[in-house]
C-alpha cells in the first residue's frame, strides 16, 4: 500500500539511485575484472539484469509522468475556470446584497409612510372645518391689512385695549375705559378726523351693530381726547402706525 | 593501469553527473508529485466543483427573485 500511494516523483529518483549505484558498481567490477579475477563470476550478470529492470521501470515511470502532465494541464485550466466561477459568485452575492440594501429601506420607508397615513387618519379633521376657520382668521384682516389700510388707520389685527372692554367680558366687570378703541389718547380717530371707511369693523362687531355694541360710556363719534395732548399725540401715532407690525395699544 | 582507473573515474563522473542532471529535471516535471491514482481524484474533485458552480451560477441569473403576492 505504501509502494502505490508513492507520488511518481520519488518512484523516478528512487529507480535513478538505484541505476546510479548498480552502474557503478557495474563499471568497478569491470575494471577490477580486467587486472584480477572475480571471486564470484556470476555477480556481473547479475547485476547487469537489475540494471536492465531498473532501466525497464525507469522508462515505465516515464510514460506515466508524461500522462500525468497532461493531465496536470488539464487540471489547470479547470482550476482557472473555478476561479472565474468563484469571482461570478462574488460578483453576484455583491449585486444581491445591494439589491437587499435597497429593498429593505425601500420597505423601511414603506412602513413610515404607513405609520403617518395611519396617524394622519386618526387625527383626520373635515376639511369643511378647516376652512370655516381659515374663513374666520382672514375675515378679521388678521393675516393681512386691508386693502384701503393706510398709515394712520387706527385698525389692528387684533382686538385693541378699548374693543376687549366693550366686549361681554369688559361689560361683565364693569372696568373703566380708557383711551378710545384701546389707542393712545390723541389718537387720529379719537380726534375724530378719520373717514368712516377707517373706522374699525372687526368680526365680533358688524358693521350695523357696531355702533350698538359699544359701552354706553363710548362717544358714537369717538370725540374723547384728553387736553393738551392733541396734535403731539397724532404725531406719535402717526409714527408709530407706520409701522405696521408694532402693536400701539397698550394695556392699562 | 593508470590510465585505465583514470578513465574509468572519468566515466563514473561523467555517469554521476549525467545522473544527477537526471534528478534535477524529473524535480521540475508538472504533476508527478503525487501517484496517478490520487492525481486522477484531484482532477475528478476539480470537475464536480466546475460543475456544481456553473449550475449555481446558472440557477441564480434564472431565478426571480421578486414575487409579486397573489391579491
Amino acid at each position: 500500500m505504501a509502494v502505490s500511494e508513492r507520488s511518481t516523483k520519488e518512484g523516478l529518483l528512487s529507480v535513478l539511485d538505484d541505476v546510479e549505484v548498480l552502474s557503478r558498481e557495474l563499471i568497478e567490477m569491470l575494471a577490477i575484472s580486467r587486472n584480477q579475477k572475480l571471486p564470484q563470476p556470476g555477480e556481473e550478470s547479475q547485476i547487469l539484469e537489475l540494471l536492465v529492470q531498473r532501466d525497464g521501470e525507469f522508462q515505465e515511470l516515464m510514460k506515466v509522468a508524461q500522462e500525468q502532465g497532461k493531465v496536470h494541464q488539464e487540471m489547470q485550466l479547470l482550476e482557472k475556470e473555478v476561479e472565474k466561477r468563484d469571482s461570478d459568485i462574488q460578483q453576484l452575492q455583491k449585486q444581491l446584497k445591494e439589491a437587499e440594501h435597497i429593498l429593505a429601506t425601500a420597505v423601511y420607508q414603506a412602513k413610515e409612510k404607513l405609520k403617518s397615513i395611519e396617524k394622519a387618519r386618526k387625527g383626520s379633521i373635515s376639511s369643511e372645518e378647516i376652512i370655516k376657520y381659515a374663513h374666520r382668521i382672514s375675515a378679521s384682516n388678521a393675516v393681512c391689512a386691508p386693502l384701503t389700510w393706510v398709515p394712520g388707520d387706527p385698525r389692528r389685527p387684533y382686538p385693541t385695549d378699548l374693543e376687549m372692554r366693550g366686549g361681554l367680558l369688559g361689560q361683565m366687570s364693569n372696568l373703566p375705559t380708557s383711551g378710545v378703541n384701546g389707542h393712545l389718547p390723541g389718537d387720529a380717530l379719537a380726534a375724530g378726523r378719520l373717514p368712516d371707511v377707517l373706522t374699525p369693523q372687526y368680526l365680533w362687531q358688524s358693521s350695523d351693530m357696531s355702533m350698538n355694541m359699544l359701552p354706553p360710556n363710548h362717544s358714537n363719534h369717538f370725540m374723547l381726547e384728553p387736553p393738551g395732548h392733541n396734535k403731539e399725540n397724532e404725531d406719535d401715532v402717526e409714527a408709530m402706525s407706520t409701522d405696521s407690525s408694532s402693536s400701539s395699544s397698550d394695556s392699562d | 593501469m593508470d590510465k585505465d582507473s583514470q578513465d574509468v573515474h572519468q566515466e563514473l563522473n561523467k555517469l554521476k553527473t549525467k545522473i544527477q542532471e537526471a534528478r534535477e529535471q524529473i524535480s521540475t516535471m508538472p504533476g508527478i508529485s503525487m501517484s496517478p491514482e490520487q492525481q486522477q481524484q484531484q482532477l475528478q474533485n476539480v470537475r464536480e466543483q466546475v460543475h456544481t458552480k456553473n449550475k449555481l451560477l446558472q440557477k441564480y441569473r434564472s431565478l426571480c427573485m421578486i414575487d409579486i403576492p397573489k391579491p
